[in-house]
């Protein structure tokens, strides 16, 4: 515990130490999951990445006399307001609209867990059909904790599925008796060999008292369901069934100092309008206050609200995680289109490049800088790029070439 | 221009191209930075850069990305450090959702 401590307060041990080294052993927020095996997980899958790498040295680069980061000393700051096993509420200052703004959206579309994605149907003779009960599947929530470290399928080299890029469940059941049988989720059993680290992954969620799980579908007698299920790692930019929050809540400047919103009202919107809970943190300009039309917001009162496949907090630090690796995926195409003489576009295909092996499983946000490339300089210039307006084969020819925008050259 | 460029992000969205060109903004050497999205159905995000001249749009382009993961490296540890504080507060003795004890695992 006393690492927690330690790195709270000193901005010494964040930059003298190598970023993720074990993170404390308090690091866990719920209590649901073992916070020793996921830090050191963490760690290990960001020990292999190259995007890993980069993170990993961007922020080991840092230092106090580095003129970049001059304003660092006021970097961030976080305080939780409320946190339990299904959300967390937290206030972040210091940073900026941007930046919260696009964690908001990470972790709304982009978090990584399970879902069933594939349904194989050997016996249904209850009144559903294939295709509604496939459907109903795939939107059981699953325990994702763990589920970032799978492989992304289409990343993995095996012929359809296996237990590196999917969980396998199975559900076979059928009414015997006169009264309806309802199927849960419950009754889905998992066949895949599980990961020790995560027993739970791709577990379904269960949270009501009674321990069924969700309801999948009820059967008179004599009727049968017997079905595999193979369950995907995913992001919700694709299914939503892939989200692994169910609100995110986001907030500033309560007291509409900033004047970003415009409130409509019959006589009086102080009367009209009741404060929201976040106003009691804040306080509002006095009357006559002169405008500041630089002002910022900096202060973000955020609540995340965990679906139940991922505890809250961990959604909060993978949206981070998957923020930093969109980044170092920039940060790993400029310096490799800079290693090879400048060359531009063109010298990203001097060959095919094996995508990341992440000895934890693939990410499959790592999609951007495989084959075709992340960033494109369509430059017109000759310091570093050659001729402008090229664009990434394939990727161009169906969407158009990137000429198209040289009309606000 | 020789201090303007332009970069084509592909399979990106509004979450990384605003966050960037904020950042960039902030940046004394940089004149102009923007993005656009040129259709909501192409995952592609235009990136263009004007700084200027004493560093090439490039490099502002890469100093910017490295400050927002240094940024964001520091929520993340900010919040972790929070986030145990909190964790120690409620429950003293670590308790499941079920009311059973943590045994090791899940």
């Amino acid at each position: 515990m006393d690492a927690f401590f330690e790195s709270g307060l000193g901005l010494e041990r964040f930059f003298n130490q190598p970023f993720n080294q074990d993170e404390g052993k308090g690091d866990n927020a719920s209590p649901d999951y073992n916070p020793s095996q996921s830090s050191s997980s963490i760690d290990r899958a960001l020990s292999v990445s190259p995007l890993a790498k980069i993170i990993r040295d961007t922020v080991n680069m840092a230092d106090y006399d580095h003129p970049m980061h001059d304003d660092i000393g006021l970097g961030p700051s976080v305080v939780i307001h409320e946190a339990d096993s299904t959300a967390v509420k937290f206030e972040a200052s210091n940073v900026s609209l941007p930046m919260m703004n696009s964690l908001r959206r990470v972790m709304m579309a982009e978090i990584p867990t399970l879902a069933i994605d594939l349904v194989e149907i050997e016996e249904n003779t209850s009144v559903l059909a294939d295709e509604f009960i496939a459907h109903r599947l795939g939107l059981i929530p699953l325990h994702a904790l763990g589920a970032d470290k799978l492989m992304a399928q289409r990343d993995c080299e095996c012929e359809q599925y296996c237990d590196r890029c999917s969980v396998r469940l199975s559900l076979h059941v059928k009414c015997t008796t006169d009264e309806n049988m309802n199927v849960y989720a419950r009754d889905l059993i998992v066949q895949s060999e599980g990961d020790d680290r995560y027993p739970q992954r791709g577990h379904p969620v269960i949270n009501d008292p009674d321990g069924n799980g969700t309801l999948i579908i009820k059967l008179r007698k004599d009727q049968e369901v017997k079905l595999d299920c193979i369950a995907k790692k995913g992001i919700a930019k694709e299914h939503a069934k892939w989200m692994a929050t169910t609100a995110v809540g986001f907030e500033y400047d309560p007291h509409n100092n900033l004047r970003h919103t415009d409130l409509w009202y019959e006589q009086d919107p102080k009367k009209e309008w009741p404060l929201s809970e976040n106003a009691k943190h804040e306080e509002p300009h006095p009357e006559g206050t002169v405008f500041d039309y630089d002002a910022k917001p900096s202060r973000f009162y955020i609540r995340v609200e965990s679906s139940g496949v991922l505890p809250p907090d961990v959604i909060v630090k993978q949206g981070v995680e998957v923020m930093q690796k969109k980044l170092a995926g920039i940060l790993h195409e400029l310096h490799n289109s800079g290693d090879n003489g400048m060359g531009g576009a063109g010298d990203e295909y001097d060959g095919p490049r094996s995508p990341d092996v992440d000895a934890g499983g693939g990410d499959n946000w790592d999609g951007f800088q495989t084959a075709y490339g992340a960033v494109n300089s369509t430059a017109n210039q000759s310091a570093w790029g050659n001729a402008g307006g090229s664009t990434t084969p394939g990727y161009g020819t169906s969407y158009g070439n990137s000429g198209g925008y040289t009309g606000f050259n | 221009m020789s201090n303007t460029s332009d970069f084509l992000i592909l399979k990106e969205d509004h979450t990384l191209g605003n966050v960037i060109t904020e950042q960039l903004r902030g940046m004394s050497n940089v004149m102009m930075a923007a993005y656009k999205i040129g259709h909501p159905n192409v995952p592609e995000v235009l990136l263009r850069i004007q700084t200027d001249g004493t560093i090439t749009a490039r490099e502002a382009l890469s100093e910017a990305c490295k400050s927002l993961v240094l940024a964001y490296g520091q929520l993340e540890t900010r919040f972790s450090s929070e986030m145990s504080v909190q964790t120690l507060l409620q429950h003293p003795e670590p308790v499941r959702a079920d009311g059973g004890a943590v045994n090791g695992t899940i």
